[in-house]
Formats: C-alpha cells, structure tokens, sequence
C-alpha cells in the first residue's frame, strides 16, 4: 500500500477540506449566537462581544424589547416533548405486535403488507396535506398535541415496525417455543420473553420516531395555529416578515440539537438501519 | 392467518386471532390516516374545491386539464427533477469520497482518526433541519452573512445572493451540505463491512488503486448503493423543509417545486381542488421508482 508522504499528505488536505465544508458553517452560526443585536460582525471578522444573553433571551423571552425578541420558547420545547413522546407511544403500541408477527410469520399476504410500508414511508407527505389538514379540523383537533401526534405517528409508524422486526429477527425462536409448549399464551410470551429481549431495540425505536417527530416541519406548520408550534416552527418564526432575530434563533438553533446530541451518543450506531429501514444492516 | 415458524402456535387458534389483530391494529391506523386521505385527496382533486369562497364542484379531470395545459406546471416539475438530479448527484459524489476517504484514514494513520473523521462527516446530522435552514439563509443575508464577508474580504461585492436566481441552487448546497452524510454513513457501513480477501487478491495482482475500486470494491458495493440512491432519491423528491424555510418558493417561483407548489396552492391560495390535482401528479414519481425498486429486490431475491 502506497503511504508516502505525498499520500498522506493528500489524505490530511482533503480531511481538513471535509472537515471546513461540514464544521465552519456552525463555527459561524454559533458566533453569532453568542452576540447581541448590534455586535454581530458587518465583515470578516470575530465578534467584540461574546455573550450567552441570546441564549436566556431565546429561553425567557428576556430580550430587551424591539432590538431583541421578546419570545420565549419554552412552551414550544414544550410542545415538541408532548407531540414527540405521544407518536413514540402510538408508534410502539401500534407497532410493537405486528412487528412481532411480520419477524415471525411468512405468507405473501405479510409480504404485501411489509411492502406496503415501504412504499407508505416514500409517499410524499405533501400528498396527504390537504385531506388530513381537512380531517383534523373537521374533528377540532388543529392546534392540538394530540391532531399533531395523530399525523406524526402515521409517518413513523412504517419505519417504526421496520426497526422493531429487525431487532425481533435476532431474538431466538427456541426461546417462545419452549414457552408455548409449556401452556404460555401468545401475549404472555410478547409481555414476558420477546419485549425484554428486545427492549434495547424498542429504546433505539422510540428514539427514530421521537426524532422523525421532533424534527418534522411541514404538517407542525399546516395543524398548528399558535398555541401547538412545536420548536421547527419556533426556530422558522424567528425570521419575520418585519423583522430576524438573528441572535435568539441562532441560540435556538444549538438548544435545539441538544435531543440530537443525546440520540447519536445512545443510538448512533444503529443509525444506518433507521435510514434504510432495515434494509442495511 | 399466516402459517407462524412456530409449531406450538399454529396449534393455538386463540393465540391466531390474537396475533392476527395485532397485525391489524395497525393497518387500520393506516387506513384512517393513509389510505382514506389517498383517496380523499383523488377525488378531491375531480372538484372544483375552494373553501374561503365556498365553491364545491365535480368538474372531472378540469383540475388536470388546467394543469397540464400550463407552461408553469411543467416549469415546476422540471425544477422538482432538476433538484432531485443535482442533490442527488452531489450528495452521492461527495459521499462516497469521504467515506472512501475515512477508509483510508484509518488505513494510513489509524482507527481513532478514522472514527473521529466520521463524527466530523456525520455533523451536519445534529441539527434539525429547520436549524440548517435558517442557518444558511443566514449565511447569505447581504449585511451579516459570511458568504458576503468573504467576497468582500476578497475584493468583490455584496450580492443579495437569497433574492435573486440564485437562490435555488443555494437551497440544494444546503441540502447536500444536510444530507450527505445520510449516504455517507450507509456507504461507509457497507466499504468496512466488505469481505477483504478479493481486495487483497486484486491488489497482489497489481491492480492499482483505481482498478481495485473499479472492478472489485463497486460491484461489491451495487446492492447498497441502489438501496441507498433509491431512498435518497425519494426523500429529496420529498424535500419541503429547506425550500420552504430558505425561500418560500421564491422569488417570484423560481424554487417552487411540486411540493411547495401543493403546499401554496392549498395553503396560500386556498384552492383544495387544484392542491389535490398537483398532490396526485406529485405521487407518480415516487409510486413509479418504488415499483421499480420493488421488482429490483424480488428480482435480487430470486
């Protein structure tokens, strides 16, 4: 193998390169989310303030008003959790049983129905905005947790089912047969051997979903009307027709990644099965 | 019911039942939620739908006609492709090199900076994408955006870079910049899970790193890489998120794809019946290449 200078010479230049084009964006963002209005740098050039005011003006609405915004966004980190944590528990709920018996069962039906899901995950959600936008309305669930959650779980649920299989796949059939000789019934076998082996698998699942929910813009923008924004739309809002605060939505920004952080550091690793759904392993 | 691996349950008719509703529990969340508006939103798109003036007509294919007929319908199909091609294209490029890059990383220096080069590669993942595209819109603004510091730094001047034409093409380095490591890490899972024995082999018979890359490690690599082009490319067909934050469609609707083009025409303009007409034509993309990618795997499962 070829490891002269020259070559890893190459290699270092190109990271550095790699390294530039995904990190200085942030480095830049993050910058501007430790000044105030007023100091964030006109050219090339570091700040003359640096400050975590922006960060306590985006969480309290601290801001001083007219220069900064005068918006908290609690109550929208807030909406996000309650939206997130119900669609993990429709998902799982909903999910958990038929993932069970698309891993244990095998007939064409199971296989139309498991492909079913692939191409559900694929539809563009824009398709289905109109008649759920006219759906949650009818029903006077707009502007709620649940009418948001509703639609949330409907988009993870395939992806959901996907994960749980593939994690079912590897716990041992022997296992449940041995069970089921013995008298147990086939929920007593899911409630005492298949969810505590897979439990790690439903951890990793429920962090896909909470992120696929945390992070969804387009139906959060359709279903909320102010009192259900959840913090995309939060994030978005910042920059007005009228007036950007710059500051405070960069400030949150990088709070809003803190879930992110904590996803990578628990589930990283099974982060390609999630993007394939399964289908890289 | 389908026949369970297990023999001890196919003899419980109880436990069938039971399984066969937790399959379908499910399902009929799918139905409400999925198949119902599917079909809500195809015979919506027959009517002649406009809410605020409280106009509800069947008027047939009137919303298609009308449609097909105008230049900027066709316009905005060709944008949504044009996006999908250059975004698709780049991604795939970029990603591809870095992760072949982290390979050798790891192969010249060691394993540790292999694995801290991922994490630098995947950054781009910790924000959500509503984040990534403030922050970009923010990156280009005339007076505090780094793109202009830098042009002017360098002797140029300040370009109004998100008014004008090119905005669409900002929104896609935005999209790269977001979604390269999502075929990043898929094709890196792949390259270090390669078998290693053809690799060595091709290399003891003097092909050079090219040749290695081109006859042995590609061909091993196919399966996942359509796997991966085929989900990335339907996910960027997809993309709402950065077009909309970053330029509304505009200016004037020179990024508008299909999806913002639904999106304004049920949200903005209130005319349910022609959103519904361009949300069905939005569908046939996706629907074709998911066939296609299905008989591609039946066809590799045989």
């Amino acid at each position: 193998m070829n490891r002269s200078f020259t070559y890893r010479a190459s290699l270092l230049f190109l990271a550095a390169l790699a390294a530039l084009w995904t990190l200085f964006p942030f480095a830049w963002y993050f910058l501007v989310s430790l000044t105030t209005p007023g100091h964030i740098p006109r050219r090339f050039s570091f700040p003359d303030v640096l400050t975590l005011d922006s960060y306590a003006s985006a969480l309290f609405g601290s801001g001083a008003k007219g220069v900064s915004a005068n918006y908290s966004i609690l109550p929208n980190i807030f909406n996000s959790f309650v939206v997130a944590g119900l669609t993990v528990v429709g998902c799982t709920v909903l999910g958990f049983g038929a993932a069970y018996v698309f891993s244990r069962g095998r007939s064409t039906t199971l296989n139309v129905l498991f492909n079913a899901l692939l191409v559900i995950r694929m539809t563009p959600a824009v398709s289905l905005a109109v008649p759920i936008y006219l759906m949650i309305n009818t029903y006077g669930l707009a502007d709620t947790h649940i009418g948001l959650s509703l639609v949330h779980i409907m988009l993870s649920l395939p992806l959901a089912i996907w994960l749980l299989k593939g994690f079912i796949d590897g716990i041992p059939v022997e296992l449940e047969e041995a069970a089921l000789i013995d008298g147990a019934s086939v929920l007593q076998v899911l409630r005492y051997i298949i969810l505590p082996l897979a439990a790690p698998g439903v951890a990793v699942a429920a962090c896909f979903v909470f992120l696929a929910s945390y992070v969804e813009f387009m139906f959060a923008s359709i279903l909320s009307r102010g009192s259900s924004d959840t913090l995309p739309i939060a994030i978005a809002g910042y920059n007005s027709d009228h007036q950007t605060f710059y500051n405070e939505m960069a400030a949150a920004s990088f709070m809003s990644m803190i879930p992110l952080f904590i996803f990578f550091y628990f589930a990283g690793r099974y982060m390609v099965r999630g993007l394939t759904m399964g289908a890289v392993k | 019911m389908s026949h369970m691996a297990s023999p001890a349950a196919r003899t419980d008719r109880l436990g069938q039942y039971l399984l066969g509703a937790l399959l379908a529990l499910p399902f009929l969340y799918i139905a409400v939620f999925y198949a119902y508006p599917i079909y809500k939103v195809v015979s919506l798109s027959l009517r002649d739908f406009q809410i605020a003036y409280g106009i509800d007509d069947w008027i047939g294919l009137g919303n298609y006609t009308e449609l097909l007929s105008s230049a900027e319908t066709w316009r905005t199909l060709g944008r949504t492709l044009l996006y999908t091609a250059i975004c698709v294209g780049v991604s795939f490029g970029l990603g591809l090199g870095m992760a072949l890059l982290t390979v050798s990383l790891a192969d010249a220096f060691s394993e540790r900076f292999g694995r801290v080069f991922r994490h630098i590669a995947i950054a781009p993942m910790i924000f959500i994408p509503a984040a990534a595209g403030v922050m970009w819109a923010f990156a280009y603004t005339e007076h505090y955006g780094w793109v202009n510091h830098i042009l002017i730094a360098l002797g140029f001047q300040a370009y109004p870079w998100m008014v004008s034409d090119a905005a669409f093409f900002l929104v896609m380095v935005t999209d790269i910049w977001g979604w390269t490591p999502f075929i990043y890490l898929i094709l890196l899972a792949a390259l270090q899970s390669l078998p290693q024995e053809p690799i060595e082999a091709a290399r003891v018979d003097g092909a050079n790193a090219w040749q290695v890359f081109r006859h042995v490690t590609f061909p091993l690599l196919k399966p996942v890489i359509v796997i991966a082009l085929t989900i990335k490319t339907l996910d960027t067909y997809r993309a709402f998120d950065y077009l909309w934050i970053m330029t509304n469609g505009g200016p004037g609707t020179s990024s508008t794809t299909l999806n913002l083009a639904t999106y304004k025409t049920a949200f903005q303009n209130l005319d349910f019946g022609k959103a519904s007409a361009l949300a069905v034509i939005t569908m046939i993309f996706p629907l074709t290449v998911m066939i296609l990618f299905l008989a591609f795997r039946r066809r590799q499962a045989q």
